[in-house]
């Protein structure tokens, strides 16, 4: 990642874009860096894991920088019993 | 700045931009008779969502009037810039650049409705290409509610402007639009 990259950034939990947005634009001009932010429920993560959703799976395959929380506090593939075949 | 010297700056602006090689910004003929029709077609596409409520409630999958209110202030948006006599090239990122100039030219007259709409402008790209594209059922009832409760402030400030502009007699009964309750606790 470049120090002018964009910063892609997840919230699971009951915050919608809208509010997200509104509290990150003063974080975006300060670090003069776009911000793009996606928010889910926590269940709809766990039903979209379990229906082996290609980018959240994609995303759970990747490091994360956690900014809340750890990640053993995220939805996990074996707990929600992902098929891969 | 005065509200009219804002709407003149706006103005050159478009003109300006229309003038610039590859643009985005291309002059209309007619532009308040596609302006009537665009607000027209906001209005439609708003009763629609209105109507779509009572299925995505029993469904709990908000997409469809989510979009139909997307399109709604696309369409909103549309109308504002043809009363300027301007409309933006199809292609990608259009709607997202007649949003921009948009709430641009809202702020000329109405500060707020056009600041909303800059607020509410990238979640709502990014929720309705998801919905649309990537993943249904990924907007909520909560964020739902919210879109509806910032259309209801933008549109009128829309129709309120491009009736300045444009002066028809037709285009009445388009100030009312109604928040719809919507149950659910996300």
């Amino acid at each position: 990642m470049e120090p002018t990259s964009d910063i892609d950034l997840m919230v699971i939990g009951t915050a919608t874009r809208f509010e997200m947005a509104q509290i990150l634009r003063p974080i975006q001009d300060r670090l003069n860096r776009r911000i793009n932010a996606l928010a889910y429920p926590r269940e709809d993560v766990q039903r979209r894991l379990r229906n082996g959703d290609a980018f959240f799976l994609e995303v759970w395959s990747e490091p994360k920088v956690m900014l809340v929380g750890s990640e053993d506090d995220l939805p996990t593939l074996t707990e929600t019993k992902v098929s891969w075949s | 700045m005065s509200p009219e010297s804002e709407e003149s700056a706006f103005r050159r602006l478009l003109e300006d931009e229309s003038r610039k090689e590859r643009t985005l910004v291309l002059p209309l003929a007619r532009g308040d008779h596609v302006a009537a029709q665009a607000l027209s077609l906001a209005r439609v596409q708003y009763d629609r969502a209105l109507r779509e409520l009572a299925g995505a409630i029993e469904s709990n999958d908000y997409d469809e009037p989510y979009l139909s209110v997307y399109r709604s202030l696309t369409s909103g948006a549309n109308a504002l810039l043809a009363a300027y006599g301007y409309r933006v090239r199809g292609g990608d990122g259009a709607h997202f650049e007649t949003l921009r100039l948009s709430a641009m030219a809202l702020v000329a007259w109405d500060r707020d409705a056009g600041t909303e709409l800059e607020r509410i402008r990238e979640p709502m790209r990014s929720a309705r290409n998801e919905a649309e594209y990537q993943r249904p059922g990924v907007t909520t009832s909560r964020e739902l509610r919210q879109l509806f409760e910032a259309a209801s402030a933008i549109l009128p400030a829309m129709v309120k402007q491009v009736k300045h502009l444009v002066r028809k007699p037709e285009l009445s009964g388009l100030e009312m639009w109604q928040v719809p309750e919507i149950p659910g606790r996300d």
